[in-house]
């Protein structure tokens, strides 16, 4: 990463449709533990969905992105796959974009407007990648695998994958057969497969909804939330686990089972089958810490999000002294790539 | 190649001397060679601007049929139907990613291989880039398969930008991943270089044509001569006119090697360039002017600086070094001297366009029959974006694009999926040019 500063956190490429309740809260999870910086959201790739769900993860991104943008990468982490034509907004959307403040403004802050305004979904997510060191990105597939599928094209996007993925979570919902075959088939990091099981398991209730987002005045999330069914209603929380999990994964709410297969079966339903000889595992929560795991992802929902602290400007002999170090580095790299250049090849034989 | 021994004249005629071996433009007495061999040839070239642009004065905001342009796009104005404007592409490995600074390294180096850029100063690796993608294809049906063209000397070796070799920011054509080829910035070289000096005579025959002052089209005479005889009145015209603008160049040449001998302070400039920017730049584009109306190749590359460059432009009432103003922080005057730098770029281009567009070539013109992108790896110079590039194609590639034109794409678009479509037009099949995810749509409306 760059220079001094905090270890590197996990990035998170989140390929979602936004189509179900779930979906918003665990986009309200993943910015608000970026937001407490355990985890960077890499790129939101919406897909299978209309232009109203890009700016409606425009605007709850803007809710917990109260400073700068974090590097000089200028992430643009917002896509959607405009590839065909869209479908109308649904009502959840409209019921966040629609609404206004006292001048006739929107209430919730975005700077999509128009299709360009996002990012072309395979190209964000395969770059995406590029911004992170080895090992430090998790992909979670909430939508059909097209597009994840359409990145294994890419030239040199598999080893990519391979050098940056640690862990591909799979949640299910209904698939693109083809694509999500191909995904399994080739994908080259651990697959971890997220049942609708995890969800029932830990169900939001629908009570806490206003609680949990206080101390905003309104929020993007909130008013999603009530227009897409009559209140009270709970709602399944796989997306909110497989979000959790992927930063945290250690946390000792979830279990991984032994070795598995996924498959995806012609009418796109998808299915975990245990198999000493598989490559994934299934993802479950531990019926003891249900409690637990619902109260940690209230917990980190009701945290008011904070501006980072201002980067100090550094005085004209720090920088002097920081590129002196580069200098340094980058000669003791040169040194090293000179020296294993010179080295002879291996042979099987000693020369006499 | 063929020499003059048919009624119709082959396409691939060349006028030979002593020490020189001179193309021919396409001429009627061709045609029924070129009935054969099909339509006017499809030409691509790419102008390369170093630091990037004031983004403030380039933006046009909303898509569609281009209108009033903007102050930078101003002196295109009388050729808005032959441009497409394309806004919000990408060249991701030109970014910062976990690196850190190196950007105007790694702005030239990714632009058009849209590759990752090795740090190091001895160790070279990076992709080849779209240019070379094209040569390899259709080069071999001319003289050059292609030509880079500088207007900055190059440097090949040191440490141009935090631990990025010089090769990265001084080269826009790689023809390896790890073989750049370096541009041709001295016009006397490039004038030998089109005029296949190099590559028909020995060092002693140039030598002594050089000392006794004589004109390449003075070698050639006999072969014009012959030529001539086989044309028609207007193909007659036509030849003169070129093998004036031939020898008006070559003058140009001896006159830049007469005064270019003063080298100010701070410029980086090889002997035998004209002390004026705008005729050093005429200059070297008149010479790609002649090489692709007489075929000589089909793809090039102009550097217009290295990135990083720190040319001044007292011409334009600018003596500040352009990168050091470039880091502007917002500053109104230094951004207005940006503009004014950004828009004098855009008027030389332009004024090498109006002279494709002027020049009929079968039923339409030359710029109608090329493809000229125009751009650079950096948008905000200041900050180093790499993303929202400033992109004009110019040119319809012979009827494959509709210009007159503002395109937005969706963000993150690689620019290197225009170079793949500019690619496919030329036809060059493969499938992806560096990190390209696809071709660009939209940018024909048939």
């Amino acid at each position: 990463m760059q220079f001094g500063g905090p270890p590197p956190v996990v990035g998170i490429v989140y390929n979602t449709t936004l189509s179900r309740a779930d979906a918003a809260l665990a986009l309200a999870l993943l910015y608000a533990l970026e937001n407490k910086r355990e985890a960077r959201v890499a790129s939101v790739a919406v897909t299978e969905n209309g232009l109203g769900a890009a700016m409606f993860a425009d605007a709850v991104s803007r809710v917990y992105q109260l400073g700068p943008p974090p590097n000089a990468n200028r992430v643009l982490p917002i896509g959607l796959a405009a590839d065909k034509p869209l479908p109308a907004d649904g009502p959840s959307f409209k019921a966040v974009l629609d609404r206004v403040d006292e001048k006739g403004e929107p209430l919730f802050r975005r700077q999509i407007r128009r299709i360009p305004d996002t990012a072309e979904v395979t190209a964000l997510m395969r770059n995406s990648f590029t911004y992170f060191p080895d090992g430090m990105v998790t992909v979670l597939l909430s939508a059909p695998a097209t597009y994840l599928a359409r990145v294994l094209d890419y030239p040199g996007a598999l080893e990519l994958a391979k050098a940056k993925v640690r862990t591909l979570i799979v949640s299910e919902c209904k698939q693109d057969p083809a694509a999500m075959k191909r995904v399994i088939a080739e994908w080259p990091s651990p697959i971890v497969f997220c049942g609708r099981d995890v969800g029932e398991a830990v169900p939001y209730p629908g009570a806490s909804i206003d609680v949990d987002f206080d101390w905003a005045k309104s929020h993007p999330v909130v008013d999603y939330y009530k227009a897409a069914k009559s209140m009270p209603y709970d709602t399944p929380s796989q997306d909110v686990a497989a979000v959790l999990y992927a930063i945290r994964p250690k946390s000792d709410f979830f279990q991984l089972s032994e070795a598995g297969s996924i498959d995806v079966q012609d009418n796109g339903q998808m299915r975990f089958t245990p198999d000493a000889a598989g490559k994934h595992k299934r993802l479950t929560v531990d019926p003891a810490k249900k409690e637990l795991l619902l109260a940690a992802v209230r917990e980190v929902l009701h945290t008011k999000p904070v501006a980072p602290p201002q980067r100090r400007r550094l005085s004209p002999e720090e920088i002097e002294k920081l590129r002196k170090e580069r200098e340094e580095e980058q000669l003791k790299r040169e040194l090293e790539e000179k020296k294993k250049l010179a080295a002879p090849p291996p042979t099987s034989a000693t020369m006499p | 190649m063929t020499m003059i021994t048919k009624k119709a004249l082959a396409r691939r005629t060349f006028l030979r001397g002593l020490g020189a071996a001179v193309a021919l433009p396409l001429l009627d007495s061709m045609s029924p060679a070129m009935a054969a061999s099909g339509p006017a040839p499809i030409r691509a070239a790419w102008f390369y601007v170093p630091n990037g642009i004031d983004m403030r004065n380039w933006v046009i905001p909303e898509p569609g049929s281009l209108a009033k342009l903007p102050q930078i796009l101003q002196p295109l104005s009388s050729l808005k139907d032959e441009i497409l404007v394309l806004s919000n592409l990408t060249a991701n490995w030109g970014r910062p990613l976990l690196v850190g600074a190196g950007d105007h390294g790694r702005a030239l180096a990714a632009y058009m291989t849209g590759s990752f850029v090795h740090q190091s100063v001895s160790n070279l690796k990076l992709g080849v880039s779209a240019d070379q993608i094209i040569a390899n294809v259709v080069g071999k049906q001319t003289m050059l398969p292609s030509l880079e063209i500088g207007l900055e000397e190059t440097r090949q070796a040191g440490n141009c930008d935090n631990g990025y070799s010089c090769a990265y920011a001084y080269n826009i054509a790689w023809k390896t991943a790890t073989q750049p080829l370096p541009p041709v910035s001295n016009p006397r070289s490039l004038f030998e270089r089109l005029f296949g000096v190099d590559n028909f005579t020995s060092p002693e025959d140039r030598a002594r044509r050089l000392a006794m002052r004589r004109s390449i089209l003075d070698s050639v005479m006999d072969s014009t001569k012959t030529v001539q005889a086989k044309l028609g009145p207007v193909d007659r015209r036509k030849l003169d006119e070129y093998l004036t603008s031939v020898r008006q160049v070559e003058q140009q040449v001896a006159k830049a090697e007469k005064e270019g001998v003063i080298i100010e302070p701070g410029m980086e400039k090889p002997f035998g360039v004209p002390p004026d920017f705008a005729d050093y730049f005429k200059l070297m584009t008149d010479m790609l002017f002649i090489a692709f109306k007489a075929d000589v190749t089909r793809v090039a590359t102009v550097m217009i600086g290295r990135e990083g460059s720190n040319r001044p432009y007292p011409e334009i009432g600018i003596p500040d070094s352009h990168h050091p103003i470039t880091h502007h922080q917002k500053n109104p005057v230094l951004l207005d001297k940006i503009s004014a730098i950004n828009t004098y770029h855009v008027k030389l281009f332009a004024s090498f366009l109006q002279k494709l567009r002027d020049t009929p070539e079968g039923d339409s013109n030359m710029l109608h029959n090329s493809m000229i992108c125009y751009g650079s790896g950096l948008s905000d110079g200041d900050t180093h974006l790499h993303d929202e590039l400033p992109t004009i194609l110019a040119g319809r590639g012979g009827n494959f694009f509709t210009p007159g034109r503002h395109i937005i794409y969706q963000r993150e678009t690689p620019v290197t999926n225009l170079f793949a479509t500019m690619a496919q037009r030329m036809g060059v099949t493969s499938e992806h040019i560096g990190d390209s995810t696809g071709r660009l749509v939209d940018l024909s409306l048939s």
